[in-house]
């Protein structure tokens, strides 16, 4: 009998789509903030286009709409791959599509009326905060379900970071919501003070931690092996380096929370996590780096390669920033300047976009049933104008920060300060435009990458391509798991 | 504050090196270099032809 079982690539098909129509929902709010502090009577005085009202939006709509979408589909991509399986409760799959579709647009049109919990990155009120648990435990019982029916003994590493990313983040979003409802839009948190700043830290700081990173060196672990078409530099690295990311990751919060009323030692605590935290972080980025000995000949011609190489160049870059930023005295000179804003984009647009970016596009022909990306020059254009969006970005910013930084520490003979608030606000000025155009430079690739999708796209909107069969070794009869009959 | 905190610490501190150790130990084992040589050509395995409709076609005439 020939084998039955095939790879479920709809769902994935579907979360592709959304990660691209997110990306530039997300990014075109963004570059509508940065045009705002460029030129503030853009908000016409309207509440909802506010500054304060909309950058939630921006934050929101491309951490979770475009990252998580694209987090979910390449996790059910990658875990029927490695494992040699189709993807477990096809059903639930597709439920946790539209259910994190319905959570996204929930939150993106409730923020900017000014329903929020004003929490950093959990800005959704509670009602939307139960129904993005239920879809995270839905997703997490998709992914270990079907991990549970693979066919292969050992678990490839991509899957380790998707489970931590899986079981983190729904207890960090768990704990971190636990708040008593007044009314349908309005909730207190049960935390207070010092406490809530902690715990609101704790999380802050761990979503970039597991979703930001675990979730994204998942897609890396997997992707840059395949595009390079070599095996990973070392796989008992990758090991090594997991174990110790997760376990140093959660306890380098603090560091957020510098020169404030939260006790020194646990400011301490989280500057000394945060500085070896570089170790791991620096062992996955060579380890994806070194992946390309040898086949560095493929940057010439592969966009796709050229993505995921910056990305791991801006991974280390931003991770070494990072772990200095979180040292005091360092700190007290960028905190609360856009310094800040520089190193969370280098490692938004430079690790977390280009490394999302690559792999949709060496995931994207496959899923849609093609041998190659539409245009290959497209994606070349789209490169060239995401790294020199990166720049003008995270150039910009730094010399702001920086500008910010110093103008507000100077002080006079007598003890005074030097600059107004003002002073320093005209003198970055200028950078605010450079950024906003940065800004629109990544905007205009993420247009560029969505056309050359959907014409990509163009057998599946048709629904002439087939599944794919999963690679089942012989003898055939005496499965196990037995084969799930293919549905589509 | 009780000295024995201190003992704490320190025990703590020795059971994360060794975890950390036997984190090392365990991935170097000669015993799963096998298995981790397989794992590490997995993901170059996805990229049997595409299933186009014409392409599949051909595919399971082989078959």
């Amino acid at each position: 009998m020939p084998n039955t079982e095939y790879y479920d690539d709809k769902v994935v098909r579907l979360f592709l789509l959304a990660a691209a129509v997110w990306g530039i929902i997300g990014m075109s709010v963004g570059v509508y903030a940065a045009a705002e502090l460029m030129w503030p009577a853009l908000n016409f005085d309207l509440p909802w286009l506010t500054f304060s009202r909309i950058r939630p939006d921006h934050t929101f709509g491309v951490i979770f709409a475009f990252g998580g979408s694209a987090l979910m589909g390449t996790c059910y991509y990658v875990v029927q791959r490695t494992g040699h399986t189709r993807l477990a409760m096809s059903r639930l799959a597709e439920l946790t599509f539209w259910g994190w579709q319905l959570v996204c647009v929930l939150a993106m049109t409730t923020m900017p009326l000014g329903i929020t919990q004003s929490k950093e990155y959990a800005e959704p009120e509670w009602f939307v905060d139960i129904l993005i648990a239920v879809v995270w435990v839905s997703f997490g019982a998709v992914f270990f379900a079907t991990l549970a029916r693979r066919r292969i003994r050992h678990i490839y590493v991509a899957n380790w970071y998707y489970g931590a990313f899986i079981i983190a983040v729904g207890l960090l979003h768990i704990v971190n919501n636990i708040a008593l409802p007044i009314s349908l839009t309005k909730s207190y948190p049960v935390y207070s003070g010092v406490v809530d700043a902690m715990v609101q830290w704790w999380y802050g700081h761990n979503a970039v931690a597991f979703f930001l990173t675990a979730g994204f060196l998942g897609m890396m672990y997997y992707f840059v092996p395949r595009q390079a078409q070599q095996p990973l530099w070392s796989y008992r690295f990758s090991i090594v380096n997991f174990w110790a990311l997760i376990s140093v990751y959660m306890w380098a919060g603090s560091h957020h929370l510098m020169y404030t009323a939260l006790p020194d030692w646990v400011q301490s605590v989280g500057m000394a996590f945060s500085l070896v935290l570089l170790m791991p972080s620096w062992g996955s980025a060579a380890n994806g780096l070194l992946t390309f000995n040898g086949s560095w000949a493929r940057l010439k011609t592969d966009a796709a390669a050229k993505f995921m190489v910056m990305s791991l160049v801006f991974y280390a870059a931003a991770t070494f920033e990072g772990s200095m930023m979180a040292i005091k005295t360092v700190n007290s000179l960028s905190h609360y300047t856009d310094w800040t804003i520089a190193h969370v984009h280098s490692g938004s647009i430079g690790w977390v976009a280009m490394i999302t970016i690559g792999s949709l596009y060496a995931m994207a022909p496959r899923a849609l049933g093609r041998p190659a990306m539409y245009s290959q020059k497209a994606m070349e254009v789209h490169f060239w104008l995401h790294i020199m969006g990166l720049l003008m970005y995270i150039g910009s910013m730094w010399t702001a920060g920086v500008t910010e930084g110093v103008m507000w520490r100077a002080t006079n003979a007598d003890g005074s300060l030097t600059y107004s608030f003002l002073d320093s606000l005209i003198a970055i000025k200028p950078m605010y435009l450079i950024r906003w155009m940065g800004g629109l430079l990544v905007l205009s690739g993420m247009v560029v990458m969505a056309w050359n999708l959907w014409h990509t796209a163009a057998d599946a909107r048709a629904r002439i391509i087939k599944p794919i069969p999963v690679p089942i070794p012989e003898p055939e009869p005496d499965q196990i798991p037995a084969p799930i009959p293919a549905v589509g | 504050m009780n000295e024995l905190w201190g003992h704490l610490t320190g025990v703590i501190i020795v059971f994360m090196m060794v975890t950390f150790i036997g984190i090392w130990a365990w991935a170097w084992s000669g015993h799963h270099r096998r298995a981790f040589s397989r794992m590490a050509q997995l993901p170059m395995e996805d990229d049997a032809p595409p299933t186009s409709a014409a392409s599949t076609a051909a595919k399971d005439a082989d078959a």
